[in-house]
């Protein structure tokens, strides 16, 4: 059907998804060290807390624009249903999201040709 | 890559039940941005009975600020427990002020749970040694849900109950009906309680669960959208990698 050897839809997805995962897994930690703060350490300055919930805030929707670009990755390379889960754990559980975005750009680089959708 | 009916009922049951629980969740949030919001209305001050009838929904009577004329009455006021006002844990004294009857609205008497104030959590708690009859003014505030906890309890003091929470169902059971279903926030305070300062902007936290809420609602849609697309991929034989090239 086409003589390149990928998807070349594949290229773009894979980047906006490692962009999206670097974004995510960075206001993640800002999330966690705020939580850290304000719980463990109990500083509860107001403005403190505004500026963390918001940045809560911003998190969830970072973490929606993620789950688009994961999503559209995942359908393009055919993968289970159970890394798309661990795809979604990696906008919630720390430091993941960087791991696996490493981990999946370099399979999907190594993806041999004709085993993506035309 | 056909998968078994079994799978698909499973990733179909699934979706459903993202789709249920996100939806439920946004749905939360969504009434929580339009009934939590404590704000003062900018109409002016008006005579309680044109906001506010005895015994019927808080609704648009919210946030409007009202005067009025009454007595206190000796039913128990509550400490309310678990509050923060200025970054410090606070306790408000909740009392029962008898509304008069000419300005009710109904002719009868009524009963209004009345915010006086506050003090610090630590200070000596004790009841209001203000005047029994008042003149006030404040801004109504929306009930709080009735609790099955008993929360937090101080030491007991003669004539005061401890609550965490302000809700005049709760408060039905031991305080003279009919109970307004609003709360007035009074700004007068008392000798020994504190107003509660203006409410802070709630425009920023209602905007907050709005956005929390719509942002569940995407998610249960993701679900669903990546539930049909798995189903459908998985429910032909995929081409091979020949078929595909060829």
């Amino acid at each position: 059907m086409t003589e390149s050897p990928r998807d070349p839809r594949v290229n773009g997805a894979l980047t906006r998804y490692r962009i999206m995962a670097i974004i995510t897994g960075t206001f993640l930690l800002a999330v966690f060290a705020g939580l850290f703060v304000k719980e463990v350490l109990h500083y509860d300055n107001p403005t403190f807390v505004t500026i963390t919930s918001t940045i809560a805030m911003v998190h969830g929707w970072i973490y929606v624009i993620y789950l688009a670009a994961t999503i559209q990755l995942w359908l393009l390379m055919h993968w289970g249903l159970g890394r798309l889960i661990v795809m979604a754990l990696g906008g919630v559980v720390p430091f993941l999201s960087f791991v696996l975005e490493h981990r999946f750009a370099e399979e999907v680089r190594a993806a041999p040709a004709g085993t993506l959708e035309p | 890559m056909k998968a078994s009916l079994a799978a698909r009922i499973g990733v179909a049951a699934f979706a459903l039940l993202a789709l249920v629980v996100c939806g439920a969740l946004g749905l939360w949030q969504w009434n929580r941005a339009h009934s939590k919001a404590i704000s003062v209305a900018p109409e002016p001050t008006v005579p309680i009975a044109e906001a506010l009838l005895p015994a019927s929904g808080a609704g648009a009577a919210v946030g409007r600020q009202v005067s009025v004329e009454g007595t206190w009455t000796d039913a128990p006021a509550v400490l309310v427990t678990g509050r923060v006002v200025d970054g410090t844990e606070a306790v408000f004294l909740v009392r029962a002020l008898t509304v008069d009857a000419d300005l009710t609205g109904t002719g009868e008497t009524a009963t209004l749970p009345v915010i006086v104030g506050w003090r610090p959590a630590e200070s000596p708690m004790g009841p209001d040694d203000g005047p029994a009859r008042v003149s006030l003014t404040g801004y109504l505030r929306p009930p709080e849900e009735a609790t099955t906890a008993s929360g937090t309890e101080g030491e007991p003091i003669p004539d005061v109950v401890w609550s965490d929470t302000i809700s005049p169902a709760e408060l039905a059971q031991t305080w003279p009906g009919p109970l307004y279903s609003a709360v007035l926030s009074s700004y007068e305070g008392s000798p020994s309680w504190e107003p509660l300062p203006p409410p802070p902007p709630e425009e920023q936290l209602n905007l907050r669960s709005v956005l929390y809420a719509l942002e569940w609602w995407v998610f249960g849609a993701f679900a669903v959208f990546v539930a049909v697309r798995w189903i459908r991929d998985n429910s032909r034989i995929a081409p091979t990698p020949e078929e595909s090239q060829a």
